[in-house]
């Protein structure tokens, strides 16, 4: 037996070929792949998208020989030579025993699908955000928002839930796949929230709105997603946010512009209920502000056009070296963020 | 600094990851945690301290590997954990 690494659009082939027998896609994020052959025939696969394993098979003839664990071996080893730690993997209920025995801990669970999760765990991860922040045992409200940068609908939300609420969390996303880096975006919410005593701003870390837990957010403006693909995200801030941070409301705006954020509060609604308040977008002569508006703006339109849709802080840094640099870069950028 | 990674998840064997950290911290899962965890901690206290080696994530997944199994997978992972800080 052989590993391989599949480079080859002839060898990804086989690969498709092979995963299609077990009813399995190859989805075109995939960026690592790798195969067991045997007298040059495949017998497993399994390949990886950033941090995420998937499209993992082993030939019926080959199973309970303990294959998993050689392509998890050898996967864990490529993602560590990219710098990562810290991956999951999506899979049907019933292989997550087979998982668990290399080591894997699940994160949450769906009607069709487990997501489980190895080399750091979210009990680990999210109290150790609790320490590094000192956040209080009590009752509180939260807002997660990208910033990607932050309007002033942004602020209007964050001022509505410190209205209304004793103590407020903004969780800023972490993942860094949006124009604005996030350092950037994560230091005009805390400048910005300054104005507010009862408002503690952190990070959301690996999994809130993060492409492990929310992998079909960050592709194109237009995608289409279905309640499956927002109900990880939503399971993993009901189980595991709303515990740790003892969070009580979450905060959102109300959502006319994007079908994927439109989907991703419907699906909000349903498991949260009456936990989940749905704030109106604020709006400036009659358009919605919203950060999508900005970006659209800020590609076509002279810097100023944007003034009245943002805080100060971000106007700030839409001036500076760093804010013309991604605005640069925004002009010839085609996803969504 | 990239993870190193050492090792593999067959039977009888471990995969130990090294991360770098503020303190050293050790994360043990095995499938013989409750009779042999304490023992496997002892392991990789011990190989950490003959190694001088600190501020480190050890980070083992353990299949039921033999204490030396265990000791010679950290070494290796140290000393390229060693060459790897010396690149960077």
């Amino acid at each position: 037996m052989r590993v391989q690494d599949i480079v080859l659009d002839e060898e990804r082939q086989d690969v498709i070929n092979f995963l299609n027998r077990f009813k399995l896609g190859y989805e075109d994020d995939i960026d690592t792949t790798i195969a067991l052959f045997e007298d040059n025939t495949i017998i497993a696969t399994a390949s990886s998208s950033a941090n995420i394993i998937k499209a993992i098979a082993i030939h019926e003839d080959y199973q309970g020989k303990n294959l998993l664990a050689t392509l998890m071996t050898e996967m864990i080893k490529r993602l560590a030579h990219k710098g990562i730690d810290h991956y999951f993997v999506y899979t049907l209920d019933e292989q997550v025993p087979l998982f668990k025995a290399l080591g894997f801990k699940p994160v949450v669970q769906t009607m069709t699908l487990s997501v489980l999760e190895g080399g750091r765990f979210i009990h680990d991860v999210l109290n150790a955000l609790v320490e590094d922040y000192h956040i209080s045992p009590y009752p509180k409200a939260c807002v997660v928002i990208n910033a990607n940068p932050m309007t002033l609908g942004h602020y209007y939300l964050i001022e509505t839930a410190a209205r209304e609420n004793n103590d407020v969390l903004v969780f800023v996303v972490s993942e860094d796949r949006s124009v604005f880096p996030f350092e950037h975006r994560f230091n005009i919410v805390k400048k910005t929230c300054e104005a507010f005593d009862n408002v503690t701003v952190l990070p959301t870390r690996d999994y809130l709105v993060s492409y492990a837990t929310f992998p079909k957010y960050f592709l194109k403006e237009e995608t289409q997603i279905h309640e499956e693909h927002a109900l990880v995200d939503v399971l993993v801030f009901k189980t595991h946010y709303m515990k740790h941070f003892t969070i009580t409301k979450r905060y959102v705006g109300e959502e006319p512009l994007s079908p994927m954020t439109a989907m991703y509060n419907q699906t909000m609604k349903k498991y949260l209920n009456d936990k989940l308040i749905i704030v109106p977008r604020l709006k400036h002569k009659q358009e919605i502000i919203s950060a999508s508006t900005v970006r659209r703006l800020l590609k076509i339109e002279a810097l100023e056009t944007v003034q009245p849709y943002v805080v100060p802080a971000t106007y700030d840094y839409l001036q500076s070296k760093e804010g013309r640099d991604a605005i640069a870069k925004l002009k010839n950028h085609k996803t969504r963020h | 600094m990239k993870p190193i990674v050492v090792g593999s998840l067959e039977s009888s064997d471990c995969l130990i990851t090294l991360t770098p950290s503020k303190t050293t911290t050790i994360t043990i899962e095995s499938i013989v945690y409750d009779a042999f965890g304490d023992a496997i901690e002892q392991v990789i206290k011990q190989t950490l301290k003959h190694h001088g080696l600190h501020d480190v994530h050890v980070y083992v997944q353990d299949k039921g590997a033999l204490d030396y199994a265990i000791e010679a997978r950290l070494t290796s992972a140290i000393k390229r954990y060693r060459s790897e800080a010396d690149e960077s």
